[in-house]
């Protein structure tokens, strides 16, 4: 029985951002283009209703 | 509720194979002024600089992360630098794995920098400085 393993680099994702919300913006340096996506900050919506 | 909109959305897809990164892209708290930047212009205000969460591709080089910067910030702080050519906005890229600060070198890629750098499992952290270039400085 051969398992397989998918090599995979899975690298770390971010946390607390919204990802509904993105800026997507291609850069070209030296001929070389990539896409470059920027995400907001997940907005904390404060439901708590401590104060007396 | 304003939604920011892609800008320059290319319908063109990578292919899946090309590994992406999420980085937290700082300010590099050296960089932030006690009163204000010198240098005659104060530029950037502390508050105007924020941390940013970007995805790319691990192809992406820090030069791509220093031009995108400069793209946004000239946006967002609504800084002519191309007007009359005379000026612009000049970022460097900075890491601290540990805690000391290593300017990145030009040209290395974002997965160049994860494994050269940033062996930990966490997403990684790059910081930025920014500057306003006049032209007669040259940098690079």
């Amino acid at each position: 029985k051969v398992s397989k393993k998918k090599i995979r680099n899975i690298r770390p994702r971010l946390k607390n951002i919204d990802r509904s919300q993105v800026v997507r913006q291609p850069v070209t340096v030296n001929n070389v283009t990539v896409v470059i996506t920027e995400y907001m900050m997940r907005s904390v919506t404060s439901s708590s209703q401590s104060n007396p | 509720a304003s939604r920011t909109n892609s800008i320059g959305d290319n319908s063109s897809n990578t292919s899946d194979e090309v590994t992406e990164v999420e980085l937290v892209f700082k300010p590099h708290p050296d960089m932030i002024p006690s009163s204000s930047g010198g240098g005659g212009q104060d530029f950037p205000q502390v508050s105007q600089l924020q941390t940013r969460f970007i995805k790319t591709s691990a192809n992406a080089s820090v030069e791509h992360l220093n031009k995108y910067l400069g793209m946004r910030l000239g946006l967002e702080l609504d800084i002519d630098t191309d007007k009359d050519k005379k000026s612009h906005i000049a970022c460097s890229t900075w890491i601290a794995p540990n805690g000391n600060f290593i300017r990145i070198p030009h040209g290395l890629t974002l997965g160049q920098i994860c494994d050269k750098y940033w062996r930990f499992n966490k997403p990684l952290e790059v910081f930025y400085c920014v500057n306003y270039v006049k032209k007669d400085e040259i940098f690079e």
